[in-house]
């Protein structure tokens, strides 16, 4: 790594570092002559207390998040073998999305829907074998074919969404009281009861995508060369495909679908850093990701909620993959 | 002369349907013993029928037929099959005026928010339109796709917007498409489309020749821009004024001229009359399933038509990427 790129990757590790900071204390900036007048009452320190404790966990799910959205996205590109795709494009989460609603209308209040643990594993079973099965059916078919698979993409989130919102429609509202409060997750209405059991999965997910990151490397040339160097590219696509699902699955139900933010961070690492290693890509999409995300939180709470980051991330990501497919036709 | 009967047949087949759809849609009220009641001349029936069950079906025929036409109309400018309304952002356009027109003026009444949608839908398209001939694409799936991706860049303005001013619930309802509310009273907008069908009558020979691109049509004499910009008035005025009675149905101008060019080749002129019978039942039958499904409860058509439609857009989209066209 040359002298410049080391400088980037220490202003953007610092940047990171003062945007978590910053979200962890906006609120305690906004508000600081109020406090600083009443830093004396008791109840005054409590509910500082009581802000800086809530605002962990939220903290700890935009990480997870980031670092998920990122990685499976690099992983997704070199698999499908273009730049543009990404699970969020491709209807990945709104696949979720359907099978939790699907999962409530069928089941209605068995134990499968009431304990969220048993209902998130029941859901990513199902999403793995849904996104397997798409595999198999369209993406390996069509791989060339990047524009069809997006267009298609397309066509499968409106699906999606309509399906949905019909099944919401048509079931009891008892089951859609419930439904809602499980999936009308946000960045602003995180599911902080889900937090800390999606640690450790991602940890794992994580630590399988590092451990297979030589093989991606490998992948990222082609099917014929990845072959010849003795990689089993169906079996690894498979199987990435499988992690992928999962990385989706959880962030889904942390915060709800965030259909660019894979696509924006992992083109911009690639960008800036021109490297083709997938575990230093990893890194410096997350990071990018972690501060895309954390930070534009601070700004929506400094702007006191005028808009959602969600809708931020969709024009950017709009703007950009706009200018990704122009780029490509020109090719 | 066989093939000629067999299809004269099918229109005669067609048209029997269309007219069976369209007495089920008149009767199908979530009235009880309506059919009934009515031959006994029970004034509320009388009522539900004059003032809910006619109006409804008149304008779910003309939105159905002009939706299909207006796709039939964007396809032939456009030179390209996968483009519709809806898939080139004109929809959304619509949505951003009128959202802008209720907040700007609160007080207004419908005709002068369909001002409001119908010149965002035109300066909308007209700016996509110039953008594709500059760019020129080498895939016919590259228009549709820059289109879906402009108008989801329009419609996150539009969200932001509607943030700004506390309207999110407005343009959830907005976004909503159902013939459920039509009654006799808020049904006239609907009406526009009748002028902008018999400009579409009038000029089919001329989209024909559109269609063959601008060096051939200055050839033959047609004034290719003024083609092109009465197109995109037919397709504006009817986007909105649909858009303001009924809201974003999806996927009929899109898949309705694609199934109609399948059969009977690729037309303007002869097909108008078979996309607007086929446009009818599609939406008709759509329509009659949401409002049986639940009854005497209404599903919102937009949710049955995003799915009905989206699984023939992909069967279509798919069975036109095998044959490579």
């Amino acid at each position: 790594m040359d002298r410049k790129r080391r400088i980037i990757l220490t202003v953007l590790i610092a940047m990171v570092v003062i945007a978590i900071l910053l979200y962890l204390s906006t609120w305690l900036i906004l508000n600081f002559s109020y406090i600083q007048e009443n830093i004396d009452n008791p109840m005054m320190q409590r509910a500082i207390i009581n802000i800086i404790k809530r605002k962990i966990p939220q903290v700890i799910a935009l990480v997870v998040v980031s670092i998920l959205t990122a990685s499976s996205s690099l992983v997704f590109q070199t698999i499908t073998n273009n730049r543009i795709l990404t699970p969020g494009i491709l209807g990945f989460d709104a696949i979720y999305m359907v099978v939790h609603t699907f999962l409530l209308a069928l089941l209605g209040t068995s134990i499968f829907v009431t304990n969220p643990y048993l209902n998130f594993l029941l859901v990513t079973i199902l999403m793995v074998s849904i996104s397997v099965l798409m595999y198999v059916a369209i993406l390996r078919k069509n791989k060339n074919n990047i524009i069809f698979l997006l267009l298609f993409g397309m066509i499968l989130s409106t699906f999606a969404r309509s399906i949905t919102n019909f099944v919401q429609v048509l079931m009891h509202p008892d089951d859609f009281t419930a439904l809602l409060g499980r999936t009308s997750v946000s960045i602003v209405n995180i599911n902080t009861s889900l937090v800390y059991v999606s640690l450790p999965l991602m940890v794992l997910v994580i630590i399988l995508f590092a451990r297979k990151h030589h093989t991606y490397d490998v992948m990222a040339l082609g099917e014929n060369y990845s072959t010849n160097l003795g990689v089993t590219y169906n079996r690894e696509s498979m199987l990435g495909l499988i992690y992928i699902s999962v990385a989706v699955a959880i962030s889904t139900a942390l915060v709800g679908p965030l259909s660019f933010l894979g696509l924006i961070a992992a083109n911009i690492a690639r960008e800036l850093f021109k490297s083709s290693s997938h575990i230093k890509n990893m890194i410096y999409a997350s990071l990018f990701a972690i501060l895309f995300l954390v930070f534009g939180q601070v700004i929506i709470e400094i702007i006191n909620y005028k808009t959602t980051v969600t809708t931020i991330v969709e024009v950017i990501g709009g703007l950009y993959l706009i200018y990704l497919i122009v780029k490509e036709n020109r090719r | 002369m066989n093939i000629y009967k067999s299809m004269v047949k099918q229109r005669i087949l067609l048209v029997c349907i269309f007219i069976l759809l369209l007495i089920a849609s008149l009767f199908i009220v979530s009235y009880s013993n309506f059919i009934p009641e009515l031959l006994k001349g029970n004034p509320d029936a009388l009522l539900i029928l004059t003032h809910s069950s006619i109006p409804r079906t008149i304008t779910i025929v003309l939105t159905a037929i002009s939706l299909s036409v207006s796709g039939v109309i964007m396809q032939a400018i456009g030179r390209n099959k996968f483009i519709s309304a809806s898939t080139i952002g004109t929809t959304d356009a619509a949505l951003l005026g009128i959202l802008i027109g209720v907040i700007a003026f609160p007080k207004l009444n419908n005709l002068a928010r369909l001002g409001f949608g119908f010149g965002f839908a035109l300066i909308s398209t007209f700016v996509f339109v110039l953008l594709m001939q500059k760019i020129k694409f080498k895939n016919i799936i590259f228009v549709p796709l820059m289109g879906m991706m402009y108008g989801a860049l329009i419609g996150a303005i539009t969200t932001i917007i509607a943030q700004q001013a506390g309207m999110e619930q407005i343009l959830a309802m907005l976004r909503q498409a159902s013939f459920g509310h039509i009654n006799s009273q808020n049904f006239r907008i609907v009406l526009f489309v009748i002028p902008a069908l018999i400009f579409a009558i009038l000029y089919a020979t001329k989209f024909n020749i559109v269609m063959l691109g601008e060096d051939f049509s200055k050839n033959l004499g047609v004034n290719y821009r003024l083609v092109i910009i009465i197109g995109l008035c037919i397709v504006s005025i009817i986007s909105a004024s649909t858009f303001i009675v009924v809201g974003p149905i999806p996927f009929v101008g899109l898949i309705v001229p694609n199934l109609v060019t399948l059969y009977y080749g690729e037309n303007v002129k002869k097909n108008l009359f078979d996309v607007a019978l086929f446009g009818g039942i599609l939406v008709l039958l759509v329509e009659i399933i949401s409002r049986l499904l639940v009854y005497p409860y209404l599903v919102p058509i937009s949710l049955t038509m995003g799915i009905v439609g989206a699984i023939i857009f992909a069967v279509l989209l798919m069975w036109r990427m095998r044959r490579g066209s």
